[in-house]
């Protein structure tokens, strides 16, 4: 019996069983140099207990409670910044619209105490509340708090990020369906709250967003032509691009149109699939490093996610 | 987190003997640790299994391919509403709600020609579809079924990312299920402005509003309500 030959045979049907084993692959070399100096007769037991590690459903997971508490900065974030605005400047709201932010608003706050407790429960530590003073909301303008476009703006940013950073977290969930279900379902629900916001940009028809659209992918233009893919975002701020672009090594910019390997526009034949809707119709993931770039944009300096 | 993400071995992946092999080892190894003596030790043949070919529109619930082909019918079901709706919006319809509509109606079509090209012949037929109920010339009757399917499709959805067993294909579902609930509120805003993301009014669909949770739900529940739109008998197993 061959340690290597075991984890050969396992690499063939489970292809990511180093990464299970520890997710940093110069800790496995590590265990394997530790490998050559067990005894032969210990090897069974070593392996079994790695295998245990690797597959069994043992909490805490660190993994788990690293996502999670990443979903909950971006959650004070969102929170800090409705409820700012209802609370100190109320003025800037239309009083229409105070339903819709204060919904928004009372999701967050849900969102807040929802992951805190699941984060305990799963016997991990919370990440401290935020206060609104951690954060820096000025990067679509520094007038956000007189402006009520630049406050929409600045909402559809913080709201699209969310939505990315959910799904980036998703995988690092599996396993533990109950948690899995909660990030999926906050998922949409940040989903909706960034189509409505884009809705009300839209309503405002400020210049260069007047075809804003509540679904993501390619910009277009005031005259509703497409811009070419990656030149701007959706918040039509370049220093924002890492909300929309792509992590450095996966292809998933919110422009993209192909998707499983097959390339959506015209797909089957069918020509009315443009690129428009090909970059529409799937959202895309950003993983973890990225997120916290993103989030950074909004942290001030003493406060950032490292 | 996420590996194996090179787009052009998604497909072959996806079906793969490997994978099947993949989600048996990791059964096996939930169960008992002391697997890894028979899988390091003895090597075994791959059977060798013909390619599934699915000619009687079954969903078979057991793996991941019955859960596609479950969206896929879904996704239809949308595709030929919206295309039904673009043919001759209600007099009523604003300018921006034509646009907003014509987008759907799109991105429902590239869904379900998605997913009919992912599945291959493991995927079900064209299914025939009765929107009799509906009146496509007044408005809230439209922006009414437009709304049931949309909360609908994003409840299916969610449900589908926690019950797929293959990675790849909870990525695909998570994608697609932020577009579903981007479109639900896009059409409850038709409805009323402050309905986008009504979540009591959702609890009926498994929405929490105290837990500010979205709609999930099963499949049979799902079926149970999209069924009366689909006049195709569907094969439906193992749920």
């Amino acid at each position: 019996m061959n340690i290597l030959n075991i984890l050969n045979e396992i690499e063939k049907v489970d292809g990511e069983i180093y990464e299970r084993l520890s997710p940093r692959r110069s800790a496995m070399k590590d265990f394997l140099n530790v490998g050559k100096k067990i005894s032969i007769a210990a090897l069974p037991l070593a392996l079994s207990s790695m295998l245990q590690k690797a597959y069994g459903q043992t909490a805490p997971n660190t993994a788990v409670i690293d996502a999670l508490n990443l979903a909950l900065v971006l959650e004070y974030m969102e929170f800090q910044f409705y409820n700012n605005a209802l609370t100190v400047t109320p003025n800037l709201i239309p009083d229409a619209d105070k339903p819709v932010i204060t919904t928004l608003r009372d999701h967050e706050q849900a969102h807040i105490n929802l992951l805190t407790k699941t984060i305990t429960d799963l016997g991990g530590t919370a990440k401290a509340v935020m206060p609104y003073a951690n954060f820096d909301y000025t990067k679509v303008n520094a007038n956000v708090n007189t402006n009520y476009g630049t406050f929409l703006r600045t909402a559809v940013v913080l709201e699209d990020l969310g939505v990315r950073a959910y799904k980036g977290q998703a995988i690092s969930l599996i396993g533990n369906n109950a948690v899995l279900s909660a990030a999926v379902r906050i998922h949409s629900v940040e989903a909706r709250h960034s189509a409505q916001l884009r809705l009300m940009v839209n309503k405002l028809q400020v210049a260069t967003l007047k075809q804003l659209r509540p679904w993501i992918g390619v910009r277009r233009n005031d005259d509703g032509t497409a811009v070419v893919p990656t030149t701007t975002n959706d918040s039509m701020i370049g220093a924002l691009s890492p909300v929309y672009d792509k992590d450095s090594t996966v292809a998933n910019s919110e422009t993209k149109t192909m998707q499983a390997g097959m390339e959506l526009t015209g797909i089957n034949g069918f020509t009315e699939i443009t690129v428009e809707p090909a970059a529409e119709c799937f959202d895309e993931y950003l993983l973890t490093a990225t997120v916290k770039t993103a989030a950074n944009l909004f942290i001030k300096a003493a406060f950032q996610l490292t | 987190m996420i590996k194996n993400n090179s787009e052009a071995s998604a497909e072959k992946k996806l079906f793969s003997v490997s994978t099947i092999q993949r989600r048996q080892f990791l059964q096996l190894t939930g169960a008992s640790a002391l697997a890894i003596g028979i899988i390091g030790c003895k090597k075994e043949e791959t059977p060798s299994l013909t390619p599934y070919i699915n000619t009687d529109n079954t969903v078979d619930f057991k793996d991941d391919t019955g859960l596609l082909n479950y969206i896929y019918a879904l996704e239809q079901l949308e595709a030929a509403f919206y295309i039904k709706v673009a043919a001759g919006f209600p007099a009523n319809f604003t300018d921006l709600q034509k646009k907003l509509f014509t987008d759907i109606k799109l991105q429902e079509i590239a869904h379900r020609e998605f997913y009919k090209r992912f599945l291959g012949a493991t995927g079900i037929g064209t299914l025939e579809l009765d929107f009799s109920g509906i009146d496509f010339t007044d408005a809230t009757s439209v922006l009414t079924a437009a709304k049931t399917f949309e909360d609908l499709g994003t409840a299916a959805y969610n449900d589908a990312i926690v019950r797929s067993k293959n990675d790849y294909n909870l990525v695909i579902f998570s994608q697609i299920a932020s577009v579903e609930a981007r479109h639900a509120a896009v059409v409850r805003n038709q409805i009323d402005v402050n309905l986008f993301a009504d979540l009591n009014e959702l609890a009926a669909l498994g929405a929490v509003n105290a837990d500010g949770l979205d709609v999930i739900l099963s499949p049979d529940k799902v079926l149970a309500q999209a069924s009366k739109y689909i006049k195709t008998k569907l094969n439906v197993i193992n749920l």
